[in-house]
């Protein structure tokens, strides 16, 4: 991961995050889910004989206005990642790394049928060690 | 169908789909995520076999889901994911990861499939030995809490630190009972299970600490293409799977479904050396691994959770003590000791087969959704994720979650012991290595051998 100085943002919880709109996320979502909890539990409490059972429902009404508070701010505020398709392993660059790591054409051959079957299917054999093998 | 199945089909269904999910945003840990969305199951009133189910699938799941962003993004999924990072980006390098991730979830199926019967066997054979056992209890945790903290990063000064957190938890819970007439528990498992996120926004708070803060630019991800193998695909893990790598997951299996002390990460490594080294072909050296590893995580997280709760009903491994706590202790629906001084919780609530019956069927539900979804839309998925749903909207939620469940427990006291010790658990694993894992077994030893010691 490149570190970039100038640029606003910090890492919490493993990831990017922008501290204003970290602060405005939390406001929200507790704002929404804690009165939500108070409220519920004062009305099922009042119309739930079993004292437990009331807080169970407000339990529930509460989280779910934490979700809902979350759906929101995930709407208000983007991720701060940047997306960008990797390119796909060359061929010779990825055989070559295989080699690298011990992958010779020599310990190919040992290998059953079916290993160098799925090799096979991501390129990862040359042609000639295959003819030489054959 | 008896009401205890229907519950058990429905809560495990939606198990897998919610940790489905959470599996997918990486980064997420285990202990923040499996626990208290558990323990909000268990308080909800669910039934226990509804209980059991929900945890094995969504714990299977989650196993499922992490490897995507582990082998497609390069980014561990989770905390128990890290030790297949490096094979995983190894492959990446060779064109492989499509490959990596189909190994990995065909060896976590294959292994969960194995693990269950094997732990609830074990445990069979353990539980005549429960009552001694449970007797010298309090005295057990002290020692497993030491060896817990000795395998953590931290080492000695996790072992160090188990006592002035112990007493802290004490002192806590007894200004709590002081004020409201009841002892906290589940503030206690918030706090330590959410630490390392309370430290991380104490210190964007702080004016001196901000500035200690890693600051980067937006945060580039790359999605691995998924070609390759073309439109082949087909779910058998078996056919996923050569032989020996069948035979391999299947032994590392096994042989770690029967333990319960080691820590996942401890065995997956383990595991992970034990067959590599055995393994010339880098090729077939890498994609062996990513079944084993993620195969032995799975059976030592299903063993950790069901051994201890299957033979004696308390938390005595890292994982029965972490993401699966709520199982065990989640007052006032589950007490490890209760106003009797006993045990009451799932350990007393289901027979063996009902352990063995339920579990599987937390697996099957997991291979059924999970497994076929994971395989065929986990590119797609994991970069609409990655795309759509920014960390601060998580961390939002994950906070109010916290604010909500704790006032719950005791109102803004409870949220105050919550927050404290989210502060203090979180410095102790992020200055000293001290785990969560430890960190619940500290708060075991303040619970149960405390009290014995100071009379």
């Amino acid at each position: 991961m490149a570190l970039n100085d100038e640029k606003p943002y910090v890492v919490v919880w493993n990831d990017a995050v922008d501290l204003r709109h970290l602060a405005a996320s939390i406001v929200i979502c507790v704002a929404a889910g804690l009165p939500v909890f108070l409220g519920a539990k004062a009305l099922f409490g009042a119309l739930v004989d079993t004292p437990s059972l009331a807080g169970g429902y407000a339990l529930l009404a509460g989280l779910a206005a934490c979700v809902l508070a979350a759906a929101v701010c995930a709407r208000l505020f983007r991720p701060k990642r940047t997306f960008g398709a990797e390119q796909a392993a060359d061929r010779e660059a990825a055989i070559a790394e295989l080699e690298r790591m011990g992958g010779t054409a020599e310990a190919f051959a040992e290998l059953p049928p079916r290993v160098r079957a799925e090799m096979a299917e991501l390129g990862l054999v040359r042609e000639t060690a295959q003819e030489v093998r054959a | 169908m008896t009401p205890d199945l229907l519950w058990a089909l429905g809560m495990g269904l939606l198990g897998a789909v919610v940790f489905a999910a959470i599996g997918l945003v990486s980064g997420t840990d285990e202990t923040s995520t499996l626990a208290p969305v558990t323990l909000l199951v268990v308080l909800l009133g669910v039934p226990p076999a509804g209980v059991l189910t929900f945890f094995i699938a969504g714990a299977v799941s989650k196993h499922m889901t992490h490897a995507i962003p582990t082998t497609l993004l390069g980014i561990p999924g989770d905390t128990t994911a890290v030790p297949l990072l490096d094979d995983a980006t190894a492959l990446r390098r060779l064109g492989a990861p499509h490959i990596a991730l189909r190994k990995a979830l065909a060896g976590g199926l294959v292994a969960a499939l194995i693990a269950v019967p094997v732990a609830v066997g074990v445990a069979s054979l353990l539980a005549p030995l429960a009552g001694p056992i449970k007797t010298v209890a309090p005295f057990v945790f002290g020692a497993a809490a030491i060896f817990v903290g000795y395998f953590s990063p931290g080492r000695w000064a996790s072992v160090a630190a188990i006592v002035p957190f112990a007493l802290l938890v004490t002192g806590l819970n007894t200004v709590a009972t002081d004020q409201l007439d009841k002892s906290l528990s589940i503030s206690f498992f918030l706090g330590i299970a959410i630490g390392p996120l309370v430290v991380d926004l104490l210190i964007t708070s702080s004016r001196s600490g901000r500035r200690t803060l890693e600051r980067t630019g937006p945060r580039p991800f790359w999605l691995a293409p998924d070609g390759g193998t073309g439109r082949r695909w087909i779910p058998n893990p078996l056919r996923i799977l050569d032989g020996r790598q069948t035979a391999a997951t299947a032994a590392a299996a096994g042989v770690t479904s029967t333990t319960f002390m080691l820590s996942p990460v401890a065995a997956t490594v383990l595991a992970g050396e034990i067959t590599g080294s055995r393994i010339k072909h880098p090729y077939r050296r890498l994609t062996t691994l990513m079944a084993v590893k993620n195969g032995t995580t799975e059976s030592t997280y299903l063993a950790e959770t069901l051994i201890p709760l299957v033979a004696f009903g308390l938390p005595l491994s890292p994982v029965a003590a972490g993401p699966a706590a709520a199982l065990f202790n989640a007052p006032p629906v589950y007490t490890v000791k209760g106003a009797d001084g006993g045990v009451h919780n799932l350990h007393t609530l289901l027979s063996s087969w009902q352990f063995l019956v339920f579990s599987l069927l937390g697996v099957v539900i997991a291979g059924l959704v999970v497994y076929p979804f994971a395989m065929r839309y986990a590119r797609a998925a994991s970069g609409w994720v990655a795309r759509r749903i920014s960390h601060e909207a998580l961390i939002g939620a994950f906070v109010a979650l916290i604010a909500v469940v704790a006032w719950y427990e005791g109102g803004p006291l409870a949220l105050a012991v919550s927050l404290t010790v989210g502060a203090v658990g979180g410095l102790a694993n992020r200055l000293l290595g001290m785990t969560s894992g430890v960190q619940f077994m500290a708060y075991y030893v303040a619970v149960l051998l405390v009290p014995i010691v100071l009379g």
